[in-house]
């Protein structure tokens, strides 16, 4: 679980990833956990109990018929102080802010760190009854808060759903793979592999390039390792993983990648990392990069265009750095 | 005289004259009559209703002390409380109020809502011990009560597992944190129990 204050605040950042399908049904607003100082000491994260909030909405934003609302485009909690963690909060006011913020549910909740285990419980309320459930889970340091806060989400996403009296539903693991992988095209000579999945390392990652890695449904960080000839590049970002999805990382030591690159990086000679969707056969969207160390930082392709944030920026203040994601060029 | 020379001569009889003055009380004296006799009748309605009232009272009074000073009420273990009779009978005589049902050593209480704002959901069964005080609730999920000296929601989801939270304070079955663990609990999701009481969980 540490190496995630990066990640952490990326996904806070991450505010338009919560664009609501028009397919989607279930309005749900996720107000801020509480959490004392102790667990934020812990953590190792300031204020956890917001940051937790604005993860979980961008895990609960990929399960459909789910749609995330009621925060603004940076993913802040539009409820403000107002919050349904208070236990004497009544159904008529949890209608009135339901309402408000045009919700179906609202869930909040509470970390908590004991001495070996962080637990995360979760409060829902149904805003059209009043009907309240809640749900936990817990983990040990070895488990990271991407995993718990995805597993997390499934729960309460299908106690809404029950509470709504719609079959509950499982979301499928997403997966990814090196460019390497059996996919990957035959005149290919660039090596790029998953070097480390939520602040873990990858063992032996390199030779492993071929061997896909299962990612819960919801956001990760990945730190990928690009190599051909030269010495290559770490890059570390946050993606939203889609269920079922299947994604295969790629590299290139020049902006050289898919003609949405090549066109839209003004200096050919930066290296680039992009993630592709082999379900969909188009490249998935990268929420942010978050910090390298090198002369040129990577160029992280983007559906929406292209994010890149200059080494520094985000990379050197928010916690451990992952394994691979600094030392620039040396390999 | 034989008695026909009777009935001739009390015929010809005449009635005496009363004097002026027997006419004068004569009204006095019936009010004085009535007057005692409706408080004779008073008094003879009121003491058998007083008398029921009395007896009602002290049975009462009886079956109050009786239910406060019980260990628990059907049994040391609450077995009426949980098999769903009393909460049905508190539901109908509290619609959409009944929050809790709590049996401690001062007795067996409903705790109600102000308004009519319970939503229903399957009752869950508590039983918690802190220190030597033990004592049972019968509430829903989404209530509070009091637990470890502070106010807790209980939680369930649909899988029936139960769990306390409050500032600072978490129990579940599976973990418990903060001021949670020197409070012992046992909780159990009682699924319809209201709907059909012959139905009966072993905990």
């Amino acid at each position: 679980m540490k190496s995630t204050p990066c990640l952490l605040l990326a996904f806070a950042l991450a505010g338009p990833a919560l664009a609501a399908d028009p397919e989607t049904r279930v309005g749900v607003a996720v107000l801020d956990f509480k959490a004392d100082w102790h667990t934020d000491y812990r953590l190792d994260i300031t204020h956890s109990g917001e940051v937790f909030s604005a993860l979980l909405a961008q895990d609960l934003s990929v399960l459909k018929p789910l749609t995330v609302v009621g925060r603004d485009e940076k993913g802040a909690n539009l409820a403000g102080e107002r919050t349904v963690g208070d236990e004497r909060m009544t159904p008529a006011a949890a209608k009135a802010l339901g309402d408000s913020l045009r919700a179906s549910a609202l869930v909040t909740g509470q970390l908590f760190r004991s001495k070996t285990q962080l637990i995360i419980a979760a409060k829902v309320v149904l805003t059209a009854t009043g009907q309240t459930s809640g749900t936990l889970v817990q983990g040990d340091p070895s488990i990271p808060l991407a995993d718990l806060t995805a597993r997390l989400g499934a729960q309460i996403a299908n106690l809404i759903l029950y509470q709504a009296d719609s079959a509950p539903r499982q979301w499928k693991p997403a997966s990814i793979v090196g460019s390497g992988g059996p996919e990957a095209p035959a005149d290919d000579d660039e090596t790029a592999y998953v070097a480390a999945i939520d602040g873990k390392p990858v063992a032996d990652a390199e030779k492993r390039q071929k061997e896909p890695f299962t990612l819960l449904p919801g956001t990760h960080e990945l730190v990928v390792r690009g190599e051909n000839s030269k010495p290559g590049y770490s890059v570390r970002f946050a993606i939203q993983a889609l269920p079922n999805a299947r994604y295969q990382v790629h590299y290139r030591p020049r902006g050289d990648g898919p003609p949405a690159v090549a066109q839209a990086i003004p200096m050919d000679y930066r290296p680039t990392v992009w993630i592709h969707d082999l379900n969909s056969g188009t490249s998935i969207r990268v929420l942010v990069e978050i910090g390298t160390e090198s002369k040129w930082p990577p160029v992280v392709f983007s559906n929406d265009g292209f994010e890149a944030y200059p080494s520094g920026v985000l990379g050197s203040n928010q916690g451990s750095p992952a394994p691979g994601s600094s030392g620039g060029h040396a390999k | 005289m034989n008695d026909d020379d009777l009935d001739e001569m009390l015929r010809e009889a005449a009635v005496p004259e009363r004097p002026q003055a027997d006419w004068d009380r004569f009204p006095g004296q019936v009010v004085l009559r009535l007057s005692s006799g409706e408080t004779r009748s008073l008094r003879r309605r009121f003491w058998p209703l007083a008398a029921a009232g009395l007896a009602t009272a002290c049975a009462g009074l009886l079956l109050g002390f009786a239910l406060w000073h019980r260990n628990g009420f059907g049994g040391p273990d609450g077995t009426e409380l949980r098999d769903g009779r009393m909460l049905q009978a508190l539901e109908a005589e509290f619609p959409g109020r009944l929050q809790a049902i709590i049996m401690d050593a001062r007795g067996v209480r409903p705790q109600l809502s102000a308004s009519s704002d319970v939503s229903e959901s399957d009752p869950i069964w508590l039983e918690i011990r802190e220190g030597k005080e033990r004592r049972v609730v019968v509430t829903f999920s989404g209530q509070v009560i009091r637990c470890g000296g502070r106010d807790v929601v209980v939680l369930a989801d649909h899988d029936g597992q139960v769990m306390l939270l409050g500032p600072g304070f978490l129990w579940s079955p599976q973990a418990s944190a903060g001021e949670a663990e020197g409070v012992e609990i046992k909780a159990e999701q009682l699924t319809d129990r209201r709907k059909d009481p012959t139905k009966r969980n072993s905990l």
